[in-house]
This record gives structure tokens, C-alpha cells and sequence, in this order.
């Protein structure tokens, strides 16, 4: 399945972090304006100036180490997660961004799971490999 | 003669293509012309559903230009254009490469911020 996984060693502790990942104003200048609360279920929005506008709904909260929110843009109605967790190592947090969902599929084709394929990401790589083997032939 | 061009030349967004391939029966559909290229009518007798609902699936597939047709006789013989998928995978990362830049932003900040 394919997903975004990122990870940074952030030289503070968790505690300010969070701050900075919860905070819709200090979230807005390393990421994008917004209009965040931290709560489940609370529904964002996140603008952003050169591609399209994201819809957000906060999933989970753990304080100081764990943000969980749905994360979807206007064009595509496919609902993707983004899960970032945070774990103090010595004198630093370590996060960990992952973005998923990338192969959810959408909500009017929930009913047909009788696929006997694992997701289309599996299915993509196979067909990018049939594709780049025409190419060459 | 150059190779039989879409008459359409604009690009659809992938919006039609992931919902195209996010159904498992268009997925079998693509997996058998991956094989090969098929007229409709072979590709109906490999499901147990109708005629038209194969065309229907078709059409969905068309339209995100992932099959193309070319006409042998009377047939309407299906073939697997692959190439939009890239596109698919072009989104993804671009997404990738905007993660990596916010949070060295965030590092930045926050470590600024002592």
C-alpha cells in the first residue's frame, strides 16, 4: 500500500512541539493557514496558495503525542489520513508523519470488495512495469 | 500515417483515473488487456455480468484514457494505455516533496523558538 512516511529529529521537547502542530497560527507559517482546533471532530480547512484547498476532520488526539485528521482536497474525493506522532528522545522529539489512504477508495464504490486485487497500489506498479516493458520493446 | 491520435488533447485531471481504477471489475478489466488487446465481446465472456454493464465499465475507463480502441472489421478492439497512471504516482510524490519541506520549516521554527 502506498503511503508518505517522513520522520525529523526536532531539537526541543515534545511538549513544544505540540504546541507548534496544534497552535493554528504557529501551524499556519510552516504549513499552511488554517483554521485548526484540537478536538475530535472538529472540521478544518487548510488553504493553500498555489494548489487546492484541504478538507480536514480531526480523528485522535493524544497530548503531546499523537494528531490523527482526515485529510481530503477539492478535486479528489478520495479521503486520505494524516497520523503524526511525537516521542521524546533524550533532549529531542522525534516525529513521525505518515500520510495514508492513498488507495481508499471512494465512498460510492465501498460495496464492490469482492476485488481480488490488494488495493490499486499493488495493481499500479504491475501495470507501470507492463508499461515500461512495451517501451523498451 | 501517425498513430491514431484521441480527438480530445486535453489532459483529464486524475480524479477520473483513480475513480476508474478504485473498482475492482475495471481493475480485472485492465489486468486482461495488460495481456493483450481484446475486442468488447471477449471481454464480456470472461464475466458473469451484461454486455452493457462491461460497456459502461469501458466507458468509465475511456474517458479516464486509460484503454484506447482502434477498429479491426467490425470489431472495436480494446488496448491498455497505461500511461496515465504516472500520473497518479507524479500526485503522490508531489505531496511527498511538500511534507518534506514543511517540516523542515517546523524544525526550524521550533528550534527557533527557545
Amino acid at each position: 500500500m502506498k503511503q508518505i512516511k517522513k520522520e525529523i529529529l526536532i531539537a526541543a521537547p515534545p511538549a513544544k512541539v505540540w504546541e507548534h502542530i496544534t497552535d493554528p497560527k504557529k501551524v499556519a507559517t510552516w504549513l499552511m493557514p488554517n483554521d485548526f482546533e484540537p478536538r475530535v471532530g472538529k472540521a478544518f480547512v487548510m488553504h493553500c496558495d498555489h494548489a487546492e484547498t484541504v478538507s480536514c476532520v480531526v480523528k485522535e488526539i493524544v497530548p503531546e503525542q499523537k494528531l490523527v485528521y482526515s485529510f481530503q482536497t477539492k478535486g479528489l474525493k478520495v479521503e486520505t489520513l494524516v497520523t503524526i506522532t511525537l516521542a521524546k528522545e533524550d533532549n529531542h522529539t522525534r516525529l513521525t508523519l505518515v500520510h495514508s489512504g492513498w488507495d481508499a477508495l471512494p465512498p460510492d464504490q465501498q460495496g464492490a470488495a469482492d476485488s481480488f486485487e490488494d488495493g490499486w497500489g499493488g495493481f499500479l506498479k504491475k501495470l507501470q512495469q507492463e508499461f515500461s516493458a512495451t517501451k523498451t520493446n | 500515417m501517425p498513430a491514431s491520435q484521441p480527438l480530445k488533447h486535453r489532459r483529464p485531471g486524475i480524479t477520473p483515473i483513480i475513480k476508474a481504477i478504485a473498482d475492482p471489475r475495471r481493475r480485472q478489466i485492465l489486468d486482461l488487456l495488460a495481456k493483450e488487446d481484446l475486442p468488447v465481446g471477449r471481454i464480456v465472456d470472461r464475466f458473469r455480468i451484461s454486455r452493457p454493464a462491461v460497456i459502461k465499465h469501458l466507458r468509465v475507463l475511456r474517458m479516464a484514457r486509460l484503454i484506447s480502441v482502434h477498429r479491426s472489421g467490425r470489431e472495436r478492439i480494446q488496448c491498455l494505455n497505461a500511461a496515465p497512471l504516472r500520473d497518479v504516482e507524479t500526485w503522490i510524490s508531489r505531496f511527498e516533496a511538500q511534507w518534506e519541506n514543511s517540516l523542515q520549516k517546523l524544525k526550524r521554527q521550533v528550534e527557533g523558538d527557545q
